[in-house]
């Protein structure tokens, strides 16, 4: 009966969906919810509500299935593949390059976590917590210099030793101009890092990484960093086999084919096949230093672009994990008490960014007037629908040691009296204003919402403006807009990843907007050993931004995705990251080669 | 013959030409690029990427490089699949949208026809109607509805097919289908008109008298003269269902080729749209030539016409 | 064939009129155009309006929502809110609250206050409460202007372009029709997909699409001009006028063109679904209207989003989208019925 394993609602879920449809909503506590409803009852005319249409075609779906549940489609189905040991892993689209120096995208570094593994892995559990991965153990001074000690069991999955040199290797590679890596800031952390990067230091010898011994590591930074041991865990600190990159065309080549050809890595899984825009399957990597750990035998990387058609694939039972939820699918699944779906904090935050160079809007009080008559609750409530946090600061919580500094919430009639006060009372004379966003029915939802609050707020009339991807994001960065929606994913768990990009000209503000007190109290962070000083520094830094807010911030992601119970050891985390080796899948039979 | 097709080839160049001189421009007048991301890196990194991929010379000289590329189909490297060309894209992808483009046409025919002869066969009786009314509906259901509506039904709750992807024959159901129907609702309405005008014709009325049967009548005098539009039809169709189906390939997640080029816009890979243009116009003229080749070997009063 | 030109047009009415398909597509589509366009005078509930607590709510229903004002002197309403929401986020003490709202159907809570309206929504409302009919009328007004004037740009080059080609004919024609079919071979949706990509930011997009579907579609009527006007200008009355002198112009405007009304406008009537059908794909790929512009395409995309979750928010528009479709093909395959001299002859 895998045909009916899925979704259909058992006779007993669909009596209580009935009862749930005469609820308002899942917050209040239900006995208060039956006391106004009664009084609802009494008071006035029956108001029609429906918000859940399931039943009504499951009776006749039931029906035809009982024809059909003797037929099952071919292919892998999620028990099937449970059984044997393979995880089959919805990843939202084709990556353009799973090389890790090159890849930018969020689903190529999925895969790379796979098949490669830095000094530093990620923790299971906590993002905040390091996990030794080729390094075993490591020294610092002054969080300056650190010395890394590699494990000398560590294999590339051609049999050759992972040693020091090649990491200073891949360092030299990322940092390698011709190379072009887009994110090859991330390792201008390493002295001499930026000039060997911009062509003005040609001599590699002098950018702070050295391989002391074949198995020991230092690395010199330009300066103290606390935190550093959160950055490695990042792809582009991660290791490429030297010999195959000579081999596919050298260390400055950038489109060299050694990801699809001849994939070497040292990580708990290696390349089997990849076929675009049909699968991208890997298997476990016998010649991994901890491959007894490793449980799952093979994961399948599906890149299902459509999200309405990956829920569809879900529910049809071929996926075990599924990377988005649609929004309007997401109350009903809450509603059914679905046992797949999983919302969790994640460390990204969703907001506007005002254009300050526009005349009106250079104005502070104004953008504290918008940011003010945004009901932010029924945004989150109503139109995303994900049990997200709303946002009134910009970096979300959930970084040790840091809770940010939090603005106002919703007060129109604050929010009024600030729009007078900067000459424009109920909204007159307020100049016509264009609100951006990139293409996407949720995006475009959220703009929907806010416009109408500003207009019968503030009495703003602001037009929508939607554009395809790439026209958007070179809108924003050259401030063609006036109100852009923006949203960042931290790429690790430190304020600065948020608050770094406001510093004045930075080529991520977007805003126009810069304070000399705000750079200085993050340039100064950056060199502070200390890390409780330094978060007591990026604290004030984000007070002065919230403050002045040149950004509105709306809410914080949630990571709202389904992923099936058979699935153990996978943990919410803030970035999303995991490490697949303590990933496993119960029910998986064991297999013969084992 | 030879020397039709000659001078068909021959006039195929300067059209090739001019659709690649038209994309190559739109592409590079149109804002964003291949090297734009959400995070802006450093001017140095965008110089190297643009360096690399030829984007630092003049846009004549790029023009005349890539024109150069593809005539010798030494295919540029792309930028949103690092590592390949759109040579390896084209192999891979356009075998899946030829296979679907055959499927959807089998469906098409296997209920089109039939349909068609029996509306045209009991013209004004239900059995007129209710296949054209159907017909109607298919023609005016957009895609992207009927799919996601079959994918629900069958996939999801009988469970007969699956719902998306590309692996084993019960993927190729849904798809094919939702493809299919809608052309199967053209050739229906096309047969039923065709055979319609033969019916009422002298010849049909003298095999009649001559005492044929109504179904020889029908199925093998009108028939062979009411399929005849649908052939002509066939041919461009064909092309038109390889290179139309990028709803149905997104819908269904099959990798082919028309979704590809719907990605490679919005990802401005340059060099995946610009060969994707042209192989998708070769393909048309190269149908086009096939039909009227037909055409003419079919119906010698062409030949001197 | 010697019958005056004018004359079929009275036998092609009563044509038209045993037609009975035909008929009730013109009755559909008058009353749809009458509906978009009209409608809005007497169903006044703005398609903009959302009342996010309400979300989806079936048709025919009557919502009692509360209006809620943060300064008892502001006209307009801060924030519209259903009762439930009401009690939830508002009142101090729902029960006693509520009543006294319903009593006197006003009431002031610390200093906010609150009116009861009502709305009665005929196709109900979707998730974000906005009424589902006032968008369709809208969207209306937006795929049928589109397709109108898609229709008229391809009318315009396609006719004027026949024309010329099929009365000069020889070289001119050879030359002009060889255009023609080049510009069959190239991959025009793909084309406008990549117009609609690349010129996103264009503000006047809506323009954009028009043109680029009307640039589509000429070629078939250019096609379809040329062979009735070489037909025409064998006929008996131009070539008297010819001889009598009167100018090509003349001829041109004054006597070849009236004759061709009839299959243009059955052409037309066979154009209008498809570039509607044209857009609504655009529309799925995300490169149609803005977003403060939502047509028939961009409401049934919305629809089947929420297909299994609140149906009718896809059958509705999809309705009155697929009703119109059928339509304009009945009454293109009956005007063609009607108008066409060859059928009748044989």
């Amino acid at each position: 009966m895998n045909a009916l394993h899925f979704r259909l609602p058992t006779k007993e879920e669909r009596s209580r969906m009935s009862r749930d449809r005469s609820s308002f909503s899942s917050s209040a506590p239900p006995s208060r919810l039956r006391r106004i409803r009664a009084t609802l009852i009494q008071a006035l005319p029956k108001s029609r509500k429906f918000t859940l249409h399931h039943s009504l075609f499951t009776i006749p779906a039931a029906a035809l299935l009982l024809c059909a549940c003797g037929q099952n489609p071919s292919g892998d189905t999620r028990d099937q593949a449970t059984r044997d040991g393979i995880l089959l892993f919805g990843n939202s689209g084709e990556p353009p390059s799973i090389d890790p120096h090159i890849n930018t995208s969020v689903n190529g570094s999925r895969i790379t976590n796979a098949l490669i593994e830095g000094l530093i892995a990620y923790h299971p559990t906590d993002d905040n917590l390091p996990e030794p991965g080729v390094a075993k153990s490591w020294t610092q001074q002054d969080s300056t210099i650190w010395t890394f000690h590699l494990r000398p069991e560590a294999r590339w999955s051609n049999g050759d030793p992972v040693t020091a040199h090649d990491f200073v290797y891949s360092y030299r590679r990322m940092l390698t101009p011709e190379l072009g890596a887009r994110y090859a800031q991330f390792l201008y952390l390493l002295k001499n890092g930026r000039q060997f990067n911009d062509g003005t230091l040609d001599d590699f010898s002098q950018v702070g990484a050295e391989a002391l011994e074949d198995h020991t590591l230092r690395l010199t930074l330009e300066g103290p960093v606390p935190h550093f041991l959160n950055l490695l865990k990042h792809s582009t600190w991660h290791p490429v086999h030297p010999a195959t990159i000579e081999a596919a065309g050298g260390i400055a080549k950038p489109d060299s084919n050694w990801t699809r050809d001849n994939y070497v890595g040292n990580g708990p899984y290696v390349l089997k096949e990849w076929v675009i825009g049909k699968i991208i399957r890997v298997a476990k990597n016998p010649l991994y230093w901890d491959a007894e750990k490793v449980s799952i035998n093979e994961i399948h990387f599906l890149p299902i672009d459509d999200i309405n058609t990956e829920d569809q694939v879900f529910n049809a039972g071929r996926l075990h994990y599924q990377n988005t939820v649609p929004s309007d699918r997401i109350p009903i699944y809450r509603k059914e008490n679905d046992p797949y779906l999983r919302m969790e904090p994640w460390i990204a935050t969703y907001y506007y960014s005002i254009n300050t160079t526009e005349p009106a809007l250079s104005d502070s009080r104004v953008r504290m007037a918008l940011s003010l008559a945004i009901n932010r609750k029924a945004i989150v409530t109503r139109v995303t629908k994900g049990d997200q946090a709303i946002a009134l600061s910009l970096t979300p919580s959930g970084i040790k040691g840091y809770e940010p500094p939090m603005i106002e919430g919703f007060n129109p009639r604050k929010a009024r009296q600030l729009l007078a006060e900067a000459g424009y009372p109920q909204g007159l004379g307020f100049p016509q204003t264009t609100l951006l966003f990139n293409t996407s029915e949720q995006h475009k939802q959220i703009a929907e919402a806010i416009r109408q609050m500003w207009k019968s707020i503030l009495g703003i009339e602001v037009d929508l403006q939607n554009q395809e991807w790439k026209t958007f994001i070179e809108s924003r960065h050259n401030l063609a807009f006036q109100i852009a929606r923006n949203g960042w994913i931290g790429d690790y768990v430190f304020p600065d990843t948020f608050l770094s990009m406001y510093r004045s000209g930075d080529g991520n503000n977007n805003t126009g907007w810069g304070d000399p007190r705000y750079d200085d109290l993050i340039n100064r962070s950056k060199i502070e050993p200390d890390l409780a000083k330094r978060l007591k520094l990026l604290y004030e830094a984000e007070s002065i931004l919230m403050r002045e807010q040149p950004v509105i911030p709306l809410y914080h992601y949630n990571r709202i995705y389904r992923i099936d119970p058979a699935v153990k050891g996978w943990y919410p985390k803030l970035t999303d990251n995991r490490n697949y080796k303590y990933i496993s899948l119960e029910g998986q039979q064991a297999s013969p080669a084992n | 013959m030879l020397p039709f097709i000659l001078r068909r080839f021959a006039q195929a160049i300067p059209v090739l030409l001019a659709i690649y001189t038209i994309t190559f421009f739109m592409i590079r007048l149109a804002p964003g690029s291949p090297f734009s991301d959400e995070r802006k890196v450093a001017d140095h990194i965008i110089e190297a990427q643009q360096a690399y991929y030829g984007y630092d010379q003049p846009l004549l000289v790029q023009y005349f490089t890539t024109l150069w590329q593809h005539i010798r189909l030494d295919l540029p490297p792309l930028t949103s699949h690092v590592g390949l060309t759109s040579a390896d894209i084209i192999s891979e992808s356009f075998p899946v949208s030829l296979e679907l483009g055959l499927w959807a046409m089998t469906i098409a025919l296997a209920l089109g026809v039939p349909a068609g002869i029996l509306a045209a066969a009991r013209q004004n009786t239900w059995l007129d109607y209710t296949p054209m009314s159907l017909a109607m509906t298919g023609i005016c259901l957009p895609t992207f509805v009927v799919g996601p509506i079959l994918a629900l039904v069958f996939g999801i709750w009988l469970q007969w097919t699956s719902v998306a992807g590309w692996l084993g024959p019960v993927d190729r159901i849904l798809p094919s289908l939702t493809l299919g129907l809608y052309y199967a609702a053209y050739i229906a309405r096309l047969i039923r008109a065709g055979m319609l005008e033969i019916l009422s014709s002298d010849f049909i009325r003298t095999a009649r008298a001559k005492g044929a049967s109504e179904l020889r009548a029908i199925l093998v005098h009108a028939l062979r003269g009411g399929i005849l539009p649908v052939v002509s039809f066939l041919g461009p169709t064909l092309a038109g269902l390889v290179t139309g189906s990028f709803v149905v390939e997104t819908i269904f997640q099959v990798p082919g080729l028309g979704r590809h080029f719907v990605l490679a816009a919005l990802n401005r890979d340059h060099a995946l749209i610009m060969s994707t243009v042209l192989f998708y116009a070769s393909l048309i003229m190269l149908a086009n030539l096939v039909v009227d080749a037909l055409q003419i070997l079919l119906n010698p009063k062409l030949r001197y016409a | 064939m010697n019958e005056a030109p004018q004359s079929p047009w009275t036998d092609a009415w009563r044509r038209m009129l045993d037609n009975r398909l035909a008929l009730c597509g013109l009755g559909f589509f008058v009353f749809v155009t009458a509906l978009c366009y009209l409608g809005p005078i007497l169903y006044k509930l703005s398609p903009d309006a959302q009342v996010l607590a309400l979300e989806s709510t079936l048709p025919f229903t009557r919502a009692n929502l509360v209006e809620v004002r943060f300064d008892e002197e502001k006209t307009s309403p801060d924030e519209v809110t259903t009762l439930e929401d009401f009690a939830e986020v508002y009142a101090l003490d729902p029960e006693v609250d509520l009543e006294t709202l319903a009593k006197n159907g006003a009431l002031e809570i610390k200093g906010v206050f609150f009116q009861t309206i009502s709305r009665f929504h005929l196709l109900g409302t979707d998730s974000k409460g906005r009424d589902i009919l006032a968008r369709i009328m809208r969207g209306g007004r937006i795929s049928l202007g589109v397709a109108f004037l898609a229709t008229l740009t391809a009318l315009i080059i396609g006719v004027n372009y026949g024309l010329v080609s099929g009365y000069f004919g020889g070289r001119l024609d050879a030359f002009m029709m060889r255009f023609v079919d080049i510009l069959y071979a190239l991959p025009f949706l793909i084309l406008v997909i990549l117009l609609m990509v690349l010129f996103d930011g264009f503000h006047l997009k809506i323009l954009l699409i028009f043109i680029a579907i009307g640039a589509v579609e000429w070629l078939t009527m250019a096609r379809i001009t040329r062979g009735q006007v070489m037909h025409l200008k064998e006929q008996e009355f131009v070539t008297a006028a010819r001889a009598t002198g009167v100018s090509t112009f003349s001829i041109l405007t004054k006597h070849i063109a009236p004759n061709l009304l009839g299959p243009v406008i059955v052409y037309s009537t066979l154009l209008v679904p498809a570039v509607m059908l044209l857009e609504s794909t655009l529309s799925f790929l995300g490169l149609g209207m803005q977003a403060n512009m939502a047509s028939w395409g961009t409401l049934i995309k919305e629809g089947q989003q929420s297909m299994r979750s609140a149906p009718w928010q896809l059958i509705a528009p999809s309705l009155f989208f697929s009703a119109t479709l059928f339509a304009m093909n009945f009454l293109g395959d009956g005007l063609r019925d009607a108008l066409d001299v060859k059928s009748e002859n044989q």
